[in-house]
């Protein structure tokens, strides 16, 4: 072997001229053996074919590449190199890559028998050949560490594309949820909406009818020997509220010792009569017997009661139905002013069921009007109020306080005397929860909250809560004249 | 004769008035007490107990301010003194959590829904009532002509 030369020599020589040396060092060695020139497209050999030999590609370029799920993978094009099948002899074995011609192609082929003897003939080109071997191994190195680069990147990308896909799906959900639950709401504003309007035409009936009754009652009232006594008891038994039963028990029991007859008392108390003066009066102006009297007294006292009964509760239907109707009022998707009092009364008044244990303090202040939607401020109202009760479990104290606030700004507070939301719970509230069992927070403070809050931003405002045990406050700030843009856009524009 | 009470217990004067006025058809025999509200009841169930009258029926609303009429109920079934009595819910409002606890723990005897028909709702007190008197009762027969007189004839042949 060589002791003058050094395989760091050709180190210094630019690729051309190392790699035409070699050819010309090849070419001397055996006797410069024929080019095979190749069209474009050719395939030059085949993944896993045996190769006997390696190619010098003298002109002209190809391609490496592999079939991975039938797809054609690259793997070298630029950084192929002067010798292909560079892999199978460094194995001895089957190639490793397709190889392509891109542009025709001028090759020359060496066998391995050919190779190993020119080799040995020329240790110039034993030098130029290593090296050449080297920058070509290199270079197909640096290429795939630039394809571990890309590969990389790439996942990171996907990675961030996945968690915006991610993050919309949340967002879509959540938009799809507020959807549901509005159309549910507009939905039943316009049930309810409806069943007002046809309980109302009833309701006017029994009114009307009772007071026709109430007048021919009076009539023939008028026509009734001791007319004076009966109509004193008829206007009695519909205007005056009757005892409680409480008070009724132990006026019969001291009727009962002053007449000695518990009997009677009983049935006098039950018409009112608690004296025992009074009673000996009436009976003094009797005449025929005292038992049909008070049977007589007893009807009229029976019939004032029922209609007082009627009118009292036809009336709180009425009512009901009033506030139903402005609670559910189909709203025209446009803003006007409206009196927020007005709103919390008719909410209010449609929990009366729930706040039969409940002291409700109206804590109104002198409010202008604010320009909204009534019927989604009601959505609101409902919720605060809900919650509030949910909370105090129908129970205590609950305080609806609003104030007009400087800069044009008008305050609704709902204030409860449950037990209040845990700390680690205030940020979390408002925000939507897709399950109604697992997600709920200590109340099931759910979509209500959520959506109110989009009401309430809609209206250019905003909605924030304190609580400590004892006091839960949710406070509306509401703008009084500066609609926002989604609610005036179908209005007159403000002179 | 001490008359066995009917004590009837709801908060909104009108409807209480409609029951009441719906019971008279057993007012000649039995003592109707009403009451608005638990505490009232009870007050009821004092003065009764004073004068040494037995409570035979209890009818309840459920929706009471303070304390609720199924727990009520409950409370009186605990107590030996109202064992016997007989109990009916008669209520708009009582969830199914309510219901199930007054059949489970009061022996509820009967649930009557608002609104109510007098007929049906002379006919469960009529019913309950002829049970509590053939529970009770040593002479049945002045309560044939206001309570199931049919069942209380059998009963009284049965007795001999």
């Amino acid at each position: 072997m060589m002791t003058n030369r050094t395989l760091l020599a050709g180190f210094h020589d630019p690729d051309d001229r190392v790699e035409s040396h070699m050819i010309e060092e090849i070419d001397a060695a055996l006797g410069h053996p024929p080019r095979l020139d190749l069209p474009v497209g050719t395939m030059i050999f085949r993944q896993d074919d045996p190769l006997d030999g390696i190619y010098i590609l003298i002109d002209g370029k190809v391609s490496l590449f592999q079939l991975i799920d039938g797809k054609e993978v690259i793997f070298h094009s630029q950084t192929v190199g002067r010798i292909l099948g560079l892999l199978a002899l460094t194995r001895q074995s089957r190639s490793f890559f397709h190889c392509r011609a891109v542009t025709p192609v001028t090759l020359l082929k060496i066998s391995f028998a050919d190779l190993d003897r020119a080799l040995q003939q020329s240790d110039s080109l034993l030098v130029s050949f290593i090296t050449v071997l080297l920058r070509s191994m290199a270079r197909r190195n640096k290429r795939l560490v630039e394809l571990q680069t890309e590969v990389l990147g790439l996942n990171k990308s996907l990675a961030s594309e996945r968690d915006t896909l991610a993050r919309t799906l949340r967002e879509l959900r959540k938009a799809q949820a507020l959807l549901v639950e509005s159309e549910k709401m507009a939905t039943l504003g316009q049930l309810s909406a409806g069943v007002a309007h046809e309980l109302n035409n009833p309701v006017a009936a029994i009114q009307r009818a009772a007071d026709f009754v109430h007048q021919d009652l009076l009539q023939m009232v008028a026509d009734l020997p001791d007319a004076t006594t009966y109509r004193a008891m008829l206007d009695r038994s519909f205007t005056q509220a009757p005892l409680s039963t409480r008070e009724q028990r132990e006026r019969r029991r001291e009727l009962a010792t002053e007449l000695v007859d518990e009997a009677l008392a009983e049935r006098l108390v039950a018409i009112g009569i608690t004296d025992a003066a009074a009673y000996h009066d009436l009976v003094a102006t009797w005449r025929g017997s005292a038992g049909d009297h008070i049977t007589r007294l007893e009807r009229m006292h029976q019939l004032g009661g029922a209609l007082r009964n009627i009118v009292r509760c036809a009336d709180r239907i009425g009512g009901l139905v009033k506030s139903l109707r402005a609670y559910a009022r189909a709203d025209h998707d446009e803003a006007v002013a409206i009196n927020l009092h007005e709103g919390l009364d008719d909410t209010l008044r449609l929990f009366t069921n729930r706040m039969r244990e409940v002291i409700v303090e109206r804590d109104f202040g002198d409010l202008p009007p604010v320009r909204g939607l009534s019927g989604e401020l009601n959505q609101v109202w409902t919720n605060l109020i809900a919650n509030a009760l949910d909370a105090m479990k129908n129970q205590g104290r609950l305080v609806i306080a609003t104030r007009a606030l400087p800069d044009g700004l008008v305050s609704v507070s709902v204030i409860d005397d449950g037990p209040g939301i845990a700390p680690e719970n205030l940020d979390k509230i408002f925000n939507l929860r897709f399950t109604t069992r697992q997600g709920r927070v200590e109340f099931g403070l759910g979509l209500g909250l959520s959506i109110s809050r989009n009401i309430v931003t809609r209206h250019g405002g905003s909605i924030s809560v304190e609580s400590r045990p004892g006091r839960t406050e949710f406070c509306v700030k509401l703008p009084v004249s500066r609609p926002d843009p989604t609610l005036s856009n179908q209005q007159e524009p403000e002179p | 004769m001490n008359r066995i009470v009917i004590v009837c217990v709801e908060d909104e004067a009108e409807v209480r008035e409609a029951v009441v006025r719906d019971l008279a058809p057993f007012k000649p025999l039995f003592r109707i007490e009403a009451a608005e509200d638990v505490e009232d009841a009870l007050a009821v169930l004092r003065e009764v107990a004073v004068d040494e009258e037995p409570v035979g029926l209890v009818l309840c609303d459920h929706l009471l301010p303070g304390k609720r009429g199924v727990d009520f109920l409950i409370d009186l079934q605990n107590n030996p003194a109202y064992q016997t009595t007989r109990k009916v819910l008669i209520t708009g409002q009582a969830g199914l959590d309510d219901t199930v606890r007054a059949v489970n723990q009061a022996r509820l005897n009967h649930y009557i829904a608002k609104p109510w028909q007098p007929a049906d709702l002379q006919a469960v007190v009529r019913k309950e009532l002829t049970d509590y008197v053939l529970a009770t009762q040593d002479s049945l027969i002045p309560y044939i002509a206001i309570l199931d007189g049919p069942r209380l004839l059998d009963a009284i042949a049965q007795r001999g």
